[in-house]
């Protein structure tokens, strides 16, 4: 008597087990007879249960638009030390505040970049495309045709981000033009005279 | 208004570090608790030129960009101070602060966002993939550490392109023609190469019996995609075939996915 074939789920974690890269839905349905993306998807959850049930030490993270296997935080410590290397350092206030930039604004110019952040950009522009955070997507028309900057997918890894979409959407902020409405009540637009309160 | 009660004590602040003259401001209007739709000019500007002059001594390399903000909080400031024009009751007057004040705000959305992706890094820091790319990278540039004559050189790469100008010279007559590509031509052509062969050798993007001006454009479509980051350039050993690699990843290659 023969094994039974392996299921969807089995062959999911086969394939995810073995590769380098995050892999997308589509691409693991493509692989699998009869799978569709929804299906990779429910047996991504299926997989994760399991893990959580039997306490495994890693799990199936979604990032980048596709599935990875990661271990879990609580076994940093030990890989930390196989590793035997700090691994890329931490970034910067300044990579960190262009990166934002650029993952809204992309693609966006230095000047841009430069205008938002009332500094020059061009050291930690190249930081971050050393990193592989950030790439050149192309130029911009018109006069001397400046280049243009996004994020790449390893920017979503490194972020954990499954996709753009995971970053918090403008409106989810704080402070973003909380009380926009306040514009209007601006002491110097309601057309009374400013030289009084000022003097 | 609130300018004249507090400006009389000095805030301490010439010792802090400021990414730059916004990051300054957000920390003022934040320190002195004021209304960022009501900022007391007067008073944000005095301490602003208060901390200009404790940094000028130390770090002058970045003080320009924190002039010019000065210069706009003085403009701002006079503008506040003149009397008003005439103008009809219909007529919308521009406050001369909300430009800056819409600056601060956007910049302090970026800042939350950039606090955002820090707690994500460190969080991000605690797990390991499976394959991990970087890692591996690692491991094997430490086995094989590249020698340091494999890094081209700016001179390397005009004495590569001077011996192909030359042997081009000796193989063929000399034709004037007038330039009929650009360097975004070849900067795709070079792209294009890439992406099928994940790297090439320089000699082989010229393209024998091309005319030279098309050399020309190619070696400066080069010159410039090395000086953007978007390609890596090595050599086997001094004078040797320089390689061309994507900048990106020149062991993957598959690196644009989307």
């Amino acid at each position: 008597m023969s094994a039974p074939p392996p299921t969807p789920r089995q062959i999911v974690e086969g394939l995810l087990f073995a590769a380098d890269e995050p892999l997308s839905a589509r691409r693991l349905a493509a692989l699998i007879d009869e799978a569709t993306p929804g299906l990779v998807a429910d047996v991504v959850r299926e997989l994760n249960a399991d893990y959580l049930r039997e306490a495994r030490a890693f799990h199936v993270q979604e990032v980048a638009g596709g599935y990875r296997l990661v271990t879990r935080p609580e076994y940093a410590g030990w890989v930390a030390e196989m590793r035997a290397s700090g691994g890329t350092p931490r970034l910067s206030q300044a990579a960190l505040e262009t990166l934002s930039i650029v993952a809204y604004k992309q693609p966006v110019t230095r000047a841009e970049l430069e205008s938002i952040r009332g500094v020059a950009v061009e050291g930690v522009l190249k930081t971050l495309v050393d990193r592989e955070l950030v790439r050149v997507a192309g130029r911009e028309e018109g006069l001397g045709r400046p280049l243009l900057y996004g994020t790449t997918d390893h920017f979503l890894e490194y972020f954990g981000l499954a996709s753009l979409d995971a970053l918090p959407r403008p409106e989810e902020l704080e402070i973003l033009f909380a009380d926009r409405e306040r514009q209007q009540e601006l002491p110097l637009d309601d057309g009374e005279s400013v030289a009084d309160e000022e003097a | 208004m609130a300018d004249e009660a507090q400006s009389g004590h000095s805030v301490r602040i010439e010792t802090l570090d400021f990414e730059g003259p916004l990051d300054l401001l957000v920390y003022l209007v934040q320190k002195n608790e004021v209304d960022i739709w009501d900022i007391p000019i007067a008073l944000i500007t005095e301490q602003f030129l208060a901390y200009l002059q404790g940094m000028t001594r130390e770090r002058l390399e970045g003080a320009g960009e924190f002039l010019l903000m000065a210069a706009t909080l003085l403009r701002i400031k006079s503008q506040l101070l003149l009397p008003r024009p005439e103008v009809a009751d219909d007529e919308e007057i521009e406050d001369p602060r909300r430009e800056l004040v819409l600056k601060i705000l956007e910049y302090q959305q970026f800042r939350e966002i950039a606090d955002q992706l820090r707690d994500r890094e460190a969080a991000g820091r605690l797990v390991y993939p499976r394959g991990d790319q970087e890692w591996i990278d690692e491991l094997e540039t430490a086995v094989t550490a590249p020698e340091p004559e494999n890094r081209v050189t700016l001179s390397d790469l005009l004495r590569a392109f001077t011996l192909l100008m030359e042997e081009a010279r000796r193989d063929r007559v000399h034709r004037l023609e007038p330039v009929t590509v650009t360097i975004e031509e070849k900067t795709d052509l070079v792209r294009e190469r890439l992406r099928r062969d994940g790297q090439t050798n320089f000699r082989d993007l010229f393209v024998p019996g091309e005319p030279r001006a098309h050399w020309i454009v190619t070696f400066v479509a080069l010159l410039e995609m090395v000086r953007e980051g978007e390609i890596r350039l090595r050599q086997g050993e001094t004078f040797g075939e320089i390689h061309v690699y994507p900048a990106g990843d020149a062991m993957v290659g598959g690196e644009e996915r989307g």
